[in-house]
């Protein structure tokens, strides 16, 4: 007997690809449906991998308008998350190449009072004063640490750790988001939270602040050097 | 970069294995190994708590909520850009159709002139031919009354036609 192998059908087992059609077709609520189902997800994992609110709603824009643009063409072949997805890694890539040049020709950094900003002078020393309860510090003061400690990772174990993280994704599927192979994405998320270990550590044991920890000084410059191979 | 840089190490392996273990992508006999060195080994247990602790911490970042207006401006934003888009396409279209059009006529003039200049070469070149053969179709009646082109030649080879020769007939 001969054994064929019919292509999986993600039509049938995710609703997102079949909205995506309905898109396809024409049909403008599927694409609100879409946005709405998708924009905290992607400003969630855009925000922490630009550290900018307001440029992660830029991004998130963009990718809806690609996956808007790209309708007509659309053929389900992934789950509609990860075609999603992959879409944002390459907007995010773009944005970050592109603020590369700008910084080359000496265009001046955007800033703005984002919430992902690191906590203000003023609002340090109002905690230091002992007007902010000191629960609220303790949380905001581990936000940042956080914050700080994912940022000083490079880009792709950034995004691969958020997408595990957020979207609790599979390394197959994190894999086909960005374009990786599956050990690949294993050696980068296992480097990613090493990294993490390391930097936080200090701060796990003993509560000192992130800029007193040698690691993070250098956790930039020793990813570079631990890329995985493709 | 060297090669000795890029070499993994025992830990960087074993970190792989934890970290792939508290994620749940290890099959199950690679999981029951891990486990039993967690049973066994203080250090590994320390590593794996470690990592653990720090992927906790992650839960600090949040998630980010979308502001009330964010899916309305988004799919305005989309909708207009689409459309601006898709008019840029038409006109592009037509762009493209009225160049298809210039050149179909270009084309059509250059085949024109080819032809012509082809034509006017055979017409050209027949009357050239005629022009040469002039004296000799003036005296056809004369030279069909010779017999051959071999008596034409001893003829002109006793110097007979000489004057007509110096005369340029």
């Amino acid at each position: 007997m001969a054994l064929t192998t019919e292509p999986f059908r993600y039509d049938l087992h995710d609703p997102d690809v079949r909205l995506m059609l309905q898109v396809r077709e024409g049909n403008a609520a599927a694409f609100e449906e879409l946005v709405l189902r998708y924009q905290n997800r992607l400003l969630t994992i855009l925000e922490h991998l630009v550290g900018n609110r307001e440029q992660a709603e830029d991004l998130t824009q963009e990718v809806f308008l690609r996956v808007f643009r790209a309708r007509a063409t659309y053929q389900p072949g992934a789950k509609f998350s990860t075609w999603l997805f992959t879409i944002a890694n390459n907007v995010a890539s773009n944005a970050r190449r592109s603020y590369a040049r700008r910084k080359e020709v000496g265009v001046p950094e955007r800033h703005n009072g984002s919430d992902s900003s690191p906590m203000q002078l003023d609002q340090l020393a109002k905690a230091a004063s002992g007007l902010m309860p000191t629960r609220a510090l303790d949380r905001a003061e581990q936000a940042e640490m956080v914050r700080e400690a994912v940022k000083s990772l490079n880009e792709r174990q950034r995004m691969a750790l958020l997408l595990s993280k957020f979207e609790g994704m599979s390394y197959q599927d994190i894999a086909e988001t960005m374009g990786l192979s599956v050990q690949a994405i294993k050696s980068l998320l296992s480097r990613a939270r090493v990294n993490l270990k390391e930097i936080l550590t200090p701060y796990i044991e003993q509560g000192i602040k992130l800029e007193d920890s040698p690691r993070s000084a250098n956790a930039r410059e020793d990813d570079s050097l631990e890329e995985p191979e493709e | 970069m060297t090669d000795e840089d890029r070499t993994v190490t025992r830990e960087e392996t074993m970190d792989e294995e934890i970290v792939a273990y508290l994620d749940g992508e290890l099959d199950r006999e690679a999981a029951l190994a891990i486990e039993r060195r967690l049973a066994d080994d203080p250090v590994y247990r320390a590593r794996l708590t470690r990592l653990q602790q720090a992927w906790d911490l992650l839960d600090n970042l949040g998630r980010t909520e979308a502001d009330e207006n964010f899916t309305q401006s988004t799919v305005a934003m989309v909708t207009v850009k689409a459309s601006d888009e898709s008019t840029e396409g038409l006109h592009q279209a037509r762009r493209r159709k009225m160049l298809g059009w210039a050149g179909l006529g270009g084309l059509a003039v250059v085949a024109a002139v080819a032809a012509f200049v082809v034509v006017d070469r055979r017409l050209n070149s027949e009357n050239r031919a005629l022009a040469r053969d002039y004296p000799v179709i003036e005296r056809i009646d004369e030279y069909s009354n010779v017999e051959s082109v071999e008596f034409l030649k001893r003829l002109q080879m006793e110097g007979l036609f000489a004057a007509e020769v110096s005369d340029g007939g």
